[in-house]
């Protein structure tokens, strides 16, 4: 047994949405990705602390871009999974997939 | 309509007031959704957002600084007490009554800064024990940083009260303190109290704030 703490659903969201992505992860298209998904609008200020807990856990990397005319001058901040990242994200979805077995499925509701 | 120019005043609060390594590229973000179709007001509410949670986790990773600065400083009456009977015993005050201008102002004043330094640093240095303990790793460079930032912020502070009391003058709850009956001197007892805190807490929180988030964890979760 690990002796770390399990991904949050929103951190697993993100990791899932930079793998996603690829190359081209950093903040806009996450948020897309994550409002696609979810169906409903996601601060990017929230997005930005996840994916600094993810980096301070080593979940992720990050890396600056030039910086663009049409972002006034700023830089792209381009995060790319780790491989314990990615280790993660499966052990999570490993246990999560044990988890809903046997799960009762709701009235009217298809299995 | 796709408005080429982000609201100043929310740009402004936006880079002053959401601090960390992140601003630059959140600032850019939300310029680029705004340029691509977004309305001021949804850039407004990202920029409060942002704020926010930029402050809540600056507010977490310190809470653990906070809230020993003001235990500590809950001591500060009693230090001053001890201090002054100090001071009586050895007839300090008499002794550097004595001495020529400025010298008299000097020792005297040198005299309360050392001594308050001292409980300063006790402070600052049995919060950093426990970590440096956990870390198995000497090291004093938080201490040495925190003594190094009391003495200035302890200066400034009290230059703030000693001049802050002339632009809004306190002279009546002084004196209400004095003729006041008991039961009505509490609260400006405890206001004092904290007055004569204030400095000691200002100063302890800036020695402490920058190295107090690198013995936190950062695996603090917010919801979104």
């Amino acid at each position: 047994m690990t002796d770390r703490s399990y991904l949050g659903e929103f951190e697993l969201m993100i990791l899932l949405a930079i793998v996603h992505l690829g190359d081209e992860a950093y903040g806009v298209p996450i948020s897309r990705e994550l409002e696609c998904h979810r169906g409903r609008s996601v601060s990017i200020g929230s997005v930005y602390a996840a994916l600094e807990r993810l980096e301070s856990k080593e979940l992720v990397t990050s890396n600056l871009g030039d910086p663009t005319p049409e972002r006034g001058g700023k830089a792209k901040r381009y995060f790319r999974i780790t491989k314990e990242g990615l280790r993660q994200v499966h052990e999570t979805r490993r246990v999560l997939t044990r988890l809903w077995q046997n799960i009762p499925v709701p009235k009217g509701e298809r299995a | 309509m796709t408005l080429d120019r982000p609201p100043r005043i929310a740009t402004w609060l936006l880079e002053h007031l959401a601090p960390g390594p992140r601003n630059e590229s959140l600032a850019g973000d939300l310029l680029e959704e705004l340029r691509s179709g977004r309305t001021a007001g949804w850039y407004w509410r990202q920029a409060i957002d942002a704020i926010v949670i930029a402050c809540s986790r600056q507010f977490l990773n310190h809470a653990t600084a906070m809230l020993y600065a003001m235990v500590w400083t809950t001591l500060v009456p009693a230090w001053l007490r001890a201090i002054g009977s100090i001071e009586q015993r050895f007839n300090l005050s008499q002794r550097f009554g004595q001495m020529d201008w400025p010298w008299s102002i000097l020792c005297d004043w040198g005299l309360l800064l050392a001594a308050n330094l001292f409980f300063l640093g006790a402070g600052i240095a049995i919060f950093h024990l426990p970590h440096l303990w956990a870390a198995r790793k000497l090291s004093l460079r938080p201490l040495t940083h925190g003594l190094l930032a009391s003495a200035p912020t302890l200066l400034t502070v009290w230059a703030a009260l000693v001049v802050l009391p002339k632009i809004f003058p306190l002279q009546n709850a002084a004196n209400s303190l004095d003729s006041s009956p008991a039961a009505s001197a509490v609260p400006h007892l405890q206001v004092a109290a904290m007055v004569v805190r204030l400095p000691f807490f200002l100063v302890i929180l800036a020695a402490l704030w920058g190295t107090a988030s690198h013995h936190t964890n950062h695996g603090v979760s917010l919801s979104t």
